[in-house]
């Protein structure tokens, strides 16, 4: 006895529970074809703009910062494992923020570093310095790649790493670290920038940081101390954190926070890590904080042996001649 | 329990009872003084840390903290406890290194980083501390980055007397490719005291700077 037998309709069922089932493994298929179809596009998509020049930031959270590998280290020989050929990074601060845009290169320090005799200079550049028949800190609007050709061309060298960061960022970071102790040079009374400072050694917070690097009204150069008065917050920075840098939960816990909030174009975190390690393997008591000789005002031309003082910092990334 | 996963899991290192020879050679004098007692150590994990660029909470799996600690084993064994019993590093020395740092380590930094300069020795007792692991995870909490830190006091006879030797070790591991699971050492910050009755000295050396 079969189940037709029993019920009569059962045969006329199974044609239609066919089709329902014919129905819906093709609907499936079809979703099935749409989701990979998108997930194609997408992946191409993405590789594409990659390819484009389109780069999305790896940090996980507020980016604070953003790193740029702008040409190879591949020119440096390698003696035994360790380079001896000196290479340059730009450290830029734009003055982006709520309510000014453009981003400007309003704080522009070439550091040099000359890996085989474990020196350093840093090179400050005034942002009124003319080049191009403008301010140079207006590269910077074009981006900071834009900024270190700028930068570069002036001294003479190739910048093989950039480092941009904004106000928000700038605080973000030194929030991050802990604040930074600096030795403050002068009297600071400034209530445009919010600086007020007797000198002597003193920890700063982020926003009191952020008010020693931008108070130019007390000085009657102006920008002039300012820019210096910046190579000597970012050498007590260099200070502290390879205090910190001393061993390797040290390093991992700064990597983790760049990699968190930095921006990073062209250089991973293996990069840095070498990069850091060299880094820190400097001496910030050694390194000069030289400020470029100008002349004239507004837009400023090169000083008496500012070409000299390129040119001395060009041979071997360090300035040996006195200043 | 990842502890004692990794204590078992490692080789024992040196044998105290390795030389294998029992005959007594009356006819042949030696000027060489025998090894009369070695005990070596085998290193345990103490502290584990790990720091991410990426997502929070990576750990370090039992598999490649075994096989970072046991290349750390390897590292004492052949440059440590080697040289004292045979005046020789050991044969698996330089492939402990990346290419980055293993010049460095075979060269310049060799005396600091091994106790070739101490030559044989009669008698060997070591202590090691806890290793503290820390490693470092990247955007995609992939581990990239593991560092072992641990001290280790050597007290030997050397022919020119009592000797302590000790190391303060931090030896920073990457693996040489992604898809391999081998460990190799790509930095190092190694501090060396040796003391013996004529002096004190203490050198250190660090490795991995290039960028």
């Amino acid at each position: 006895m079969n189940a037709d037998a029993v019920n009569p309709n059962a045969s006329a069922a199974r044609p239609k529970a066919r089709r329902r089932l014919h129905r819906r493994t093709k609907r499936v298929l079809l979703a099935l074809a749409g989701g990979t179809t998108a997930l194609v596009l997408g992946c191409v998509g993405i590789f594409g703009a990659w390819l484009a020049g389109v780069h999305v930031p790896i940090a996980s959270g507020a980016t604070y910062l953003r790193v740029e590998k702008l040409a190879p280290i591949s020119t440096i020989d390698r003696v035994g494992g360790a380079p001896t050929k000196p290479f340059f990074i730009l450290l830029v601060g734009n003055d982006s923020r709520p309510g000014v845009g453009g981003a400007r290169g309003d704080a522009l320090h070439l550091l040099g570093v000359n890996p085989a005799k474990h020196q350093a200079t840093m090179l400050d550049i005034p942002r009124d310095t003319c080049w191009n028949g403008d301010k140079i800190n207006a590269g910077n609007t074009r981006g900071p790649r834009a900024q270190a050709d700028d930068v570069g061309g002036l001294v003479g060298v190739q910048i093989s790493y950039v480092v941009d960061v904004d106000f928000a960022g700038f605080t973000g970071l030194v929030d991050g670290v802990g604040g930074v102790d600096v030795n403050v040079p002068t009297q600071m009374h400034d209530s445009y920038s919010g600086a007020y400072f007797s000198p002597g050694l003193q920890h700063l917070t982020s926003s009191q940081a952020l008010a020693f690097s931008r108070d130019r009204h007390d000085f009657p150069t102006s920008d002039i101390v300012r820019t210096h008065n910046q190579g000597i917050l970012i050498l007590a920075a260099m200070r502290q954190l390879r205090a910190k840098m001393q061993n390797a939960p040290g390093e991992f816990k700064l990597l983790a926070l760049l990699g968190r909030h930095a921006q990073l174009d062209g250089i991973g975190i293996k990069d840095l890590y070498k990069l850091g390690r060299l880094a820190f393997s400097l001496n910030p008591d050694q390194i000069q904080n030289i400020t470029m000789p100008y002349t004239g005002g507004g837009c400023l031309g090169l000083g008496a042996g500012a070409q000299g003082l390129f040119a001395d910092l060009r041979d071997d990334g360090i300035v040996e001649s006195p200043h | 329990m990842l502890c004692s996963a990794l204590a078992l899991g490692l080789p024992l290192g040196l044998s105290a009872c390795s030389s294998g020879g029992s005959k007594t050679q009356a006819t042949t004098a030696t000027t060489r003084p025998p090894v009369l007692a070695v005990k070596t150590s085998v290193l345990k994990i103490g502290s584990v840390d790990v720091e991410s660029a990426g997502p929070p909470n990576v750990q370090i799996d039992t598999a490649t903290g075994k096989a970072v600690l046991g290349v750390a084993q390897g590292y004492i064994n052949d440059a440590l406890f080697a040289p004292l019993k045979t005046g020789k590093v050991g044969a698996g020395y330089g492939a402990l290194f990346d290419t980055g740092v293993k010049a460095a380590a075979t060269g310049a930094d060799e005396a600091v980083l091994t106790d070739l300069d101490v030559g044989r020795v009669t008698s060997l007792s070591t202590r090691a501390t806890p290793v503290r692991l820390s490693a470092l995870a990247g955007p995609l909490g992939q581990l990239m980055y593991i560092a072992t830190d641990f001290q280790l006091t050597l007290k030997a006879t050397t022919a020119a007397g009592p000797s302590t030797m000790t190391h303060i070790v931090e030896l920073t591991f990457a693996q040489p490719a992604p898809t391999t699971k081998t460990w190799l050492v790509t930095a190092y910050r190694v501090t060396t005291v040796r003391k013996s009755a004529a002096a004190t000295t203490t050198t250190t050396a660090t490795g991995g700077t290039t960028p």
